[in-house]
C-alpha cells in the first residue's frame, strides 16, 4: 500500500461550505503526491458550542451520556460532508464514524480515553479508496455507548489514528504551527520550527492551546511526529518530535488566566491531613495546580486553581477540615500564572536569575518549578508587564 | 406492563420548549404505568437545512454521505428529549436506529426495514427506563448508516412497535389524523376517524403524507394499531386497524402525488430496455411507482413499455438523463413534472361505475389523462403536473363531498 498520512482539521478550517471544499483540493492535492489519507475532522466552526447552548436550555446539567450522544453529531455532519466534497472533485473516500472506525474507548462519558484502535476496516477501505474521512472527538465503549475524548480531542483521535497505523501525523488549524506565545496576544510571537514532546507538554497543559495534551502524550509514547500546519496558508509549520534540533534554552511561554489561590494556614503539623486533603480534592476531580507547602512549627499550604471551581473546592475543604480551629482558609482570586518552557533548562544554568531578574519589580505570590519549566503566579494586572519582560529576557 | 411506542415527528420537537412539553406528555404516559419507547425526527428543518448544506458542496452528493449526514438530525432531537426528560426526574436513555437493532438493507436514502433485534431496547426498558429512538435511521448490515426515507420515522416507530408487541403506536405530527384528502389543499377534506390497513397503505402509496407506507404494512402484519395524533392535543384522531371488509364501500380519499417522471420506451427492443434499465435503476436505487409493459403475441413490434419512477431521490436530473442514455440508449422518452391523483376505497373497481364517472368529470372538466393504473382499492390517474390540483379539487367533489 502507498504511504498513509493521517491529517486533522480542526472546526475553523471546515466552518462553511466553501472551506470545505477548500480542504478537499488540499486533500486532492496530498492524494496526487501518492499518499493515501486518513482525515481527521472536528465539527463546523461553533457547531459544539451551538449544541451545548442548545442542550442548556433544557437543562443545565445535563446528563453525560447524552451530552455525547448529541455532541458527537457534529463530527459526523462535517466528515460526511468532506466525503461529499472530496468525491465530487473525485477522490474516492468514506466517511466513518466513530462506531464505524471501532475506535473504543473507557466508558468516561465527556472525557473518554482511547483503549485500543481496530484499524483494520480502514485500511480495508483503503484498498480501494483514496481517503478514509473519520470523525474526531469521539469513540465507542466496548458495549456500543458513543464517547468524546474532552475538548480538543479530535488531535488525539488524529494521533492515535497515525500511531496505529504507523503513519505520519498532520494537524491543520488556522494557526500557522507552535509559537513562542499565543500570537494572537503578542504579535510579536516567533514560530517554532520545532519543540519537543515534553515541552509541548508542558505547554498544553499552561494554557496553550495548540494541540490537545493527551495527543501529545500519545505521540511522545509511539514516537510520532506531528507537524502543525495552517490549512490555507503554505506557510511552513512546526514540528512536535522527540529531539528538539536546536535546542533553545527557553522555547515558549503561555499564560493561564482565572487563577485562584487558595491559602490555609495554621493547620496542625500533621502530614497525613496534607494526605487526606489531596485525596478529598481529587477524588471532587478538582485540579490543583502550584503546590507549596511549608512547616514553621505549623504547616502552611497554598496552591492554586481554576477560578470557577472556588466554590467546590471551598466546600470539599469545609467538608475535611471542619471543626479545626485557628485554621485559616484564604481565597484570593484574580491571578495569571505564566510560565516559561524550555528543553534547554535541563543542561543550562541561570535560568532562575534571569528569570527573577526579568521580573524584578512584579509582586510574584507562588513559583513552581520542574526540569522544563518555571511558572509564577502574579496579579493580572502585572501580566502584560511580566509577559513582555520575560519576552524581552529569553528573546521569545 | 404493558409498552406505548410514541412517534413525534418534526414539528413537535421544532424546537427546546415544544422538546420540554413533549417530554412533559412522556413523563404523563410513564407516570401512569407504561413503559414507553419514544420515536423522534429531526427538529424542524434540520434535515432540509443539511440537505441544503451537501447541495451546497455537491449537486449530486453520495447517498451513502447523505445517510450519514441526516441521520445527525435525529440523534440531535433524541438526546435533547432524553435531558428534559431527566431533567424531569424521568430516568432515560437515547438509543441511535443501530443501538435500537433497526436492521435495514442497504438502499441508502429510501432503505427498508428487514429485522428490528431490540434488545437493547427490552434490556433499558427492563431497567425502568424510558427509550428515546433516533427515527429514520437503520444500520445495513455492512454497518453502514441507512435512512428510510421520507416518513421514514413512522416506520420506525410501528418496526418497533410489532417487535416489541406494543399494546399500540402513537403517531404525532400537527395534524389531528388522516383527511379524505390533503387538507392544506382540499379545505372540504373530511377527518377520518378510522381506516383499515389496506386503504391507509394505499393511500400513503398513492401520496398521502400522513403516514408511511411501510409502517402500515409493519403494523398490519404485526396487528398494531396506529394512533394518529396532533401533538398539541385536539379531540380528534385516526386510529389504523384491522377492520372487517367491505364495511364501507365507496371513494373514501382522494390523494395526489407529484413530481412524478414517466419513461416511455419507444423503440423494438422494449424487453431488453426494460431489463437494462431496472439494473440500473437497481444501482442508482430510483425508486420505482408502477411498469407498464405489454406486447402482442399476433403482431410483432406492437406493444408498448413504460416506467412511473418518483424525481424525488433522483438528486440529479442531468446525470439522470445521462445514465439513462448511456444504459438505455435514445428508445426512451422522458416525461417530467407529472403528476397523479388516485381515487382509494374498499371494493372501488367492483363495478365499472366509479372509473367510468370519473373519466365523464375528467373530460368534462378538460383535464387530460395521460395514463389510467388500477387495483381493487384504487383508481389513479396520470396527469401534467399543473392539473394535479383541479383534478383532486373535482374528484373530491363528486366523490366525497357530494355524497356524504
Amino acid at each position: 500500500m502507498k504511504n498513509i498520512i493521517v491529517q486533522k482539521y480542526g472546526g475553523s478550517s471546515v466552518a462553511d461550505s466553501e472551506k470545505l471544499k477548500k480542504v478537499a483540493e488540499k486533500i486532492a492535492k496530498r492524494i496526487k503526491q501518492q499518499f493515501k489519507l486518513v482525515v481527521v475532522v472536528s465539527a463546523m466552526g461553533k457547531t459544539t458550542d451551538n449544541l451545548i447552548k442548545l442542550s442548556k436550555e433544557i437543562s443545565i446539567n445535563p446528563a453525560p451520556r447524552e451530552l455525547d450522544m448529541l455532541l458527537t453529531t457534529g463530527e459526523q455532519v462535517s466528515a460526511s460532508l468532506l466525503a461529499i466534497a472530496l468525491n465530487d472533485i473525485g477522490v474516492k473516500c468514506k466517511s466513518l464514524n466513530a462506531f464505524q472506525a471501532e475506535i473504543l474507548t473507557t466508558g468516561d462519558f465527556n472525557q473518554a480515553r482511547i483503549k485500543n484502535l481496530k484499524v483494520k476496516k480502514i485500511k480495508d477501505l483503503l484498498k480501494d479508496d483514496d481517503a478514509v474521512i473519520i470523525t474526531g472527538f469521539q469513540g465507542i465503549t466496548e458495549e456500543g455507548e458513543i464517547t468524546t475524548l474532552g475538548r480538543g480531542g479530535s488531535d488525539t483521535s488524529a494521533v492515535a489514528l497515525a500511531a496505529a497505523m504507523s503513519a505520519k501525523c498532520e494537524i491543520y488549524s488556522d494557526v500557522a504551527g507552535i509559537f513562542t506565545t499565543d500570537p494572537r496576544i503578542h504579535p510579536g510571537a516567533k514560530k517554532l520550527k520545532y519543540i519537543t514532546y515534553d515541552e509541548m507538554l508542558e505547554m498544553s497543559s499552561l494554557g496553550a492551546k495548540v494541540l490537545h495534551s493527551r495527543s501529545v502524550e500519545i505521540a511522545k509514547k509511539f514516537g510520532i511526529t506531528i507537524y502543525c500546519g495552517s490549512t490555507f496558508s503554505e506557510e511552513e509549520g512546526s514540528y512536535v518530535m522527540k529531539k528538539n534540533i536546536e535546542q533553545p534554552v527557553v522555547s515558549g511561554l503561555s499564560v493561564m488566566d482565572n487563577q485562584t489561590q487558595v491559602t490555609l494556614s495554621n493547620l496542625p503539623l500533621d502530614y497525613t491531613l496534607v494526605h487526606q486533603i489531596f485525596e478529598k480534592v481529587a477524588k471532587e476531580g478538582l485540579n490543583v495546580d502550584m503546590i507549596s507547602i511549608i512547616s514553621n512549627g505549623g504547616l502552611n499550604i497554598s496552591f492554586t486553581v481554576i477560578e470557577d471551581k472556588k466554590a467546590h473546592i471551598s466546600k470539599a475543604l469545609s467538608q475535611i477540615l471542619k471543626g479545626m480551629k485557628d485554621l485559616n482558609i484564604n481565597y484570593n482570586s484574580g491571578y495569571s500564572k505564566i510560565s516559561i518552557v524550555g528543553i534547554g533548562m535541563k543542561s543550562s544554568s541561570g535560568v532562575a536569575a534571569k528569570y527573577f531578574k526579568a521580573l524584578a519589580g512584579i509582586p510574584v505570590k507562588l513559583v513552581t518549578t520542574s526540569e522544563i519549566k518555571i511558572s509564577c503566579l502574579v496579579e493580572e494586572k502585572y501580566k502584560e508587564k511580566a509577559v513582555k519582560a520575560l519576552i524581552n529576557t529569553f528573546e521569545l | 406492563m404493558s409498552i406505548v411506542v410514541q412517534k413525534y415527528g418534526g414539528s413537535s420537537v421544532a424546537d427546546a420548549d415544544k422538546i420540554k412539553s413533549i417530554a412533559k406528555k412522556v413523563y404523563d404516559v410513564k407516570k401512569s404505568g407504561n413503559d414507553v419507547v419514544v420515536v423522534v425526527s429531526a427538529m424542524g428543518k434540520t434535515t432540509d437545512s443539511l440537505i441544503e448544506l451537501a447541495k451546497s458542496i455537491s449537486s449530486n452528493p453520495q447517498k451513502r454521505e447523505m445517510d450519514m449526514l441526516l441521520s445527525t438530525g435525529e440523534r440531535i432531537t433524541m438526546s435533547l428529549v432524553c435531558i428534559a426528560l431527566n431533567e424531569l426526574g424521568i430516568e432515560s436513555i437515547s438509543l441511535t436506529g443501530s443501538q435500537a437493532g433497526i436492521i435495514t438493507n442497504d438502499r441508502h436514502n429510501d432503505a427498508r426495514v428487514i429485522e428490528v433485534r431490540p434488545f437493547r431496547v427490552l434490556d433499558e426498558l427492563a431497567n425502568d427506563k424510558v427509550v428515546v429512538v433516533g427515527g429514520f435511521q437503520g444500520v445495513s448490515y455492512k454497518r453502514d448508516i441507512t435512512t428510510l426515507g421520507r416518513g421514514g420515522s413512522d416506520t420506525s416507530a410501528v418496526a418497533l412497535a410489532a417487535a416489541l408487541n406494543a399494546e399500540r403506536c402513537e403517531i404525532y405530527s400537527d395534524v389531528d389524523g388522516v383527511y379524505s384528502s390533503d387538507p392544506s389543499a382540499i379545505s372540504e377534506a373530511l377527518h377520518l376517524p378510522e381506516l383499515s390497513y389496506e386503504i391507509m397503505q394505499e393511500m400513503s402509496e398513492a401520496g398521502a403524507k400522513v403516514l408511511n407506507a411501510q409502517a402500515v404494512q409493519f403494523a398490519k402484519e404485526a396487528k398494531i394499531a396506529i394512533y394518529a395524533r396532533k401533538s398539541s392535543g385536539g379531540e380528534k384522531e385516526t386510529i389504523v386497524r384491522l377492520m372487517p371488509a367491505g364495511l364501507s364501500k365507496g371513494v373514501k380519499a382522494v390523494v395526489h402525488e407529484n413530481d412524478l417522471i414517466r419513461l416511455i420506451f419507444t423503440g423494438s427492443k422494449n424487453q431488453k430496455n426494460i431489463y437494462e434499465f431496472l439494473k440500473l435503476a437497481e444501482k442508482a436505487q430510483y425508486k420505482i411507482k408502477e411498469l407498464n409493459y405489454a406486447t402482442s403475441s399476433k403482431k410483432e413490434g406492437l406493444g408498448k413499455a413504460s416506467i412511473i419512477i418518483s424525481g424525488k431521490n433522483i438528486l440529479d436530473s442531468k446525470a439522470f438523463e445521462y445514465e439513462l442514455s448511456n444504459n438505455v440508449g435514445d428508445e426512451v422518452l422522458i416525461e417530467n413534472g407529472l403528476g397523479a391523483v388516485s381515487l382509494i376505497g374498499d371494493g372501488i373497481n367492483s363495478d365499472n361505475k366509479i372509473i367510468i364517472e370519473s373519466l365523464n368529470l375528467l373530460v368534462e372538466s378538460k383535464i387530460e389523462v395521460l395514463g389510467i393504473s388500477t387495483t381493487s382499492f384504487r383508481i389513479t390517474f396520470l396527469l401534467l403536473g399543473n392539473s394535479v390540483k383541479d383534478c383532486t379539487r373535482v374528484c373530491h367533489k363528486k366523490w366525497i363531498e357530494d355524497i356524504s
